[in-house]
């Protein structure tokens, strides 16, 4: 084929009716140049298009990588259409009815336009929620970040290797993906110098980055770090971390009380198991299918979603969680076994997070977290000295033990009174007794001294002396107390 | 498997020098230099013989990164040893060490057994640390201290297995309460209680602690 067009030039010019042996090899030789100048181009032109070729078809491959997950609830024919019309809308930045757009989220999204659509979503809950000034991030361009240098480079460089190390786009060192990862990662650590680089963020990035253009990505990572409130979590303190932390636990202990009893009896807090669940919104667990319709449901709902989904993946397994025994069992299944569910198992997870709200206790519990914190405070600032636990611990035991002996005392000694006021109550009513019979007795002395003053009055002076002479005869044989007696 | 006892570990240390690798290396027996960020913590675990006793190691990886000291510090409670580990290619991972020391006496039992680990001894070309100044470090911190390569395995083994023996020397001194929890040991299931500790002659093998060189 290359040999052609030089061929025609050279037998198309060679006429022999041509005088001049001079102008006849001019010609020729300008002829040759324009030949070789054609074919040149020609070459030149053909390598173009062969590049562009190769830029179309490493595109297409690009999207095919980034895209290469299996989706959790294939959509219909007609929900694709439906997408695209709403997409169509959002060019006309036109607010779209909610509750439309939440019966078509139900019904699936389609892969090959779920970048879009994020992006749509984005742009419909900032239609509706305008961020106060001072929250916003600062107004710099993705463009001009680039282009300075950050004081996170060796932190972010370290972990790029370290997010998504098998996803095919992201596993090649320093190829596209992490190159891109790496951009969207400096330029966010530049705009948002409180939060800079923290890890997870990278797993968040990257999903975005599969699913769009490093700015757009840019654009979805500010909105879901500062519109929907992402970023307050990877401050430096954590304090929302541990917020979030508590209020799982309390949705469980609330709603699920016999896994709460579970976990918390081989001490398993969620602080063991569901940091990554939010600080990477499950990305770096669980399969890239069920991880892009967590997104779906995020770029909706916001943080929420992330209680809902955990709350909801727990309490699927919870037969199988009070199945393990111990602690590594435990904590075994909840890292390893939980995120390696199959489709049908997710797509349930997702109908039952669409159909779930938990905001009103997501609030309490929030409140509930702060009150409990400043008692905190305040008792360990009556303390003064911040003991050491375990000598506090010890205390408490002493005390406690301290407390039961006193206890015991005290229930024997309660034994011990009821016992004498009884007796004590024998012993008033004896005395009463006595004191009737002492009456009566005496009553009865009485009446026995009146008939012996009777008897001697009616008997003669010397029958009495022989009575008295009797008397003490008869006396003085059984006891001398009755002779004294009879004396007196 | 049973065993007489169950020792908690946590590894500490910046982000990057190596903690997922060296606890992968002592569980697995392997080193797998990609593999996914730690968040939070991730565990392992490993039987271990030390004076003819089954011990099991429970092994409690963090997070290194900065922002997650508030949630690492929750996870020092019931540690009886700690693996902390710098990177000796990069100084600033040994200049954190104080910091770091300083968040684990705070929030564990004052008994622990720390074991100041310097690993990556494999890339000795680009060594930033010498192994002197750890060394230094360890004397002047009352720390157990070796050089690593969680890549060769060098060391390693010794690594986890000194701080165990050093643990079961206290127990037998009777430093460590074992029926407290709170110090990290727990007894095994179905070990009948006067099997433990005591005074006891099987104490001489842990006499080796310092003394291991060995191939870094």
């Amino acid at each position: 084929m290359e040999e052609e067009p030089l061929a025609m030039f050279v037998s198309g010019d060679d006429d022999p009716e041509k005088v001049g042996k001079r102008k006849k090899s001019e010609e020729l030789r300008s002829l040759w140049r324009k030949a070789i100048h054609q074919q040149i181009l020609l070459l030149r032109m053909e390598k173009e298009n062969q590049k562009l070729e190769e830029a179309s078809r490493d595109e297409l491959h690009t999207r095919k990588v980034k895209l290469d997950y299996e989706e959790v609830g294939v959509c219909q024919k007609e929900v694709i259409i439906t997408w695209d019309k709403k997409l169509l809308n959002c060019r006309g930045k036109l607010r779209c009815d909610m509750e439309d757009i939440y019966a078509s989220l139900k019904e699936g999204v389609p892969k090959s336009r779920r970048g879009e659509i994020w992006q749509f979503l984005a742009l419909q809950y900032r239609l509706r929620h305008r961020l106060p000034t001072k929250h916003q991030p600062p107004d710099i361009s993705y463009k001009e970040l680039l282009k300075q240098l950050t004081a996170q480079q060796h932190a972010i460089l370290v972990d790029l290797g370290r997010t998504f190390p098998t996803h095919p786009y992201f596993s090649a060192q320093l190829g596209a993906g992490q190159l891109s990862l790496f951009n969207l990662l400096k330029a966010y650590s530049l705009l948002d110098k409180e939060v800079g680089y923290c890890q997870g963020i990278s797993f968040v990035a990257g999903v975005l980055l599969l699913h769009m253009s490093e700015e757009q990505a840019f654009e979805m990572l500010k909105f879901l770090m500062y519109d929907l409130g992402f970023r307050k979590q990877y401050r430096p303190d954590m304090m929302s971390l541990q917020i979030q932390m508590y209020q799982l636990s309390r949705l469980l202990h609330d709603y699920h009380r016999d896994l709460y009893n579970h976990l918390e009896e081989n001490e398993i807090s969620p602080s063991l198991y569901a940091a990554p669940w939010f600080l990477t919104l499950f990305a770096s667990q669980f399969p890239l299918g069920f991880v892009a319709r967590v997104f779906d449901i995020i770029f909706l709902q916001g943080t929420e979603v992330i209680f809902k989904v955990a709350l909801s993946l727990l309490s699927s397994q919870e037969t199988l969680i009070m199945e393990c025994e111990n602690f590594e069992n435990i904590v075994e299944f909840l890292k390893n076994t939980l995120p390696d569910m199959n489709t049908s198992e997710m797509e349930k997870i997702i109908t039952q997070v669409l159909e779930m709200d938990i905001s009103k206790q997501l609030h309490a519990y929030e409140v509930e977290y702060h009150v409990l914190q400043d008692e905190l405070q305040e008792s360990s600032n009556a303390c003064e000295y911040s003991e050491p636990m375990e000598k506090l611990e010890r205390a408490n035991s002493q005390l406690k033990r301290q407390n039961m002996d006193l206890l015991e005392k005290l229930q024997v000694a309660h034994a011990k009174i009821q016992t004498l006021e009884s007796s004590l109550e024998n012993l008033l009513t004896r005395e009463t007794k006595m004191k009737s019979l002492i009456r009566t007795l005496e009553q009865e002395k009485m009446a026995y001294q009146k008939a012996v003053e009777q008897i001697r009055k009616l008997l003669p002076a010397d029958a009495l002396a022989d009575c008295e002479s009797l008397l003490r005869e008869m006396t003085c044989i059984p006891n001398n107390k009755a002779q004294t007696g009879s004396k007196a | 498997m049973t065993y007489a006892y169950l020792f908690k570990y946590i590894i500490i240390g910046d982000t990057g020098v190596g903690k997922s690798c060296l606890l992968l290396q002592f569980t697995d027996k392997r080193f797998q230099p990609v593999h996914d960020l730690t968040i939070g913590v991730e565990f392992g675990a490993r039987m271990v013989n030390i004076d003819g006793k089954q011990i099991k190691l429970q092994i409690w990886d963090t997070a290194g990164q900065e922002s997650f000291r508030s949630i690492t510090r929750s996870y020092y409670r019931g540690a009886a040893g700690a693996l902390l580990v710098y990177d000796i290619t990069r100084r600033e991972t040994f200049n954190h060490l104080t910091s770091w020391l300083e968040d684990a006496r705070q929030h564990s039992s004052s008994n622990m057994v720390i074991m100041l680990i310097g690993n990556k001894s494999d890339l000795e070309s680009r060594r930033d640390v010498k192994r002197e100044e750890g060394e230094a470090f360890a004397r002047e911190h009352g720390l157990i201290f070796m050089e690593t390569s969680a890549k060769t395995a060098c060391n390693v083994e010794e690594a986890f297995i000194n701080t165990a023996k050093e643990i079961y020397r206290k127990i037998q001194q009777g430093l460590f309460d074992v029926h407290n929890e709170a110090n990290g040991i727990k007894i095994g299931p179905q070990q009948c209680i006067s099997t433990s500790a005591g005074p006891s002659t099987a104490q001489r093998n842990s006499g080796d602690i310092e003394s291991n060189s060995g191939c870094c």
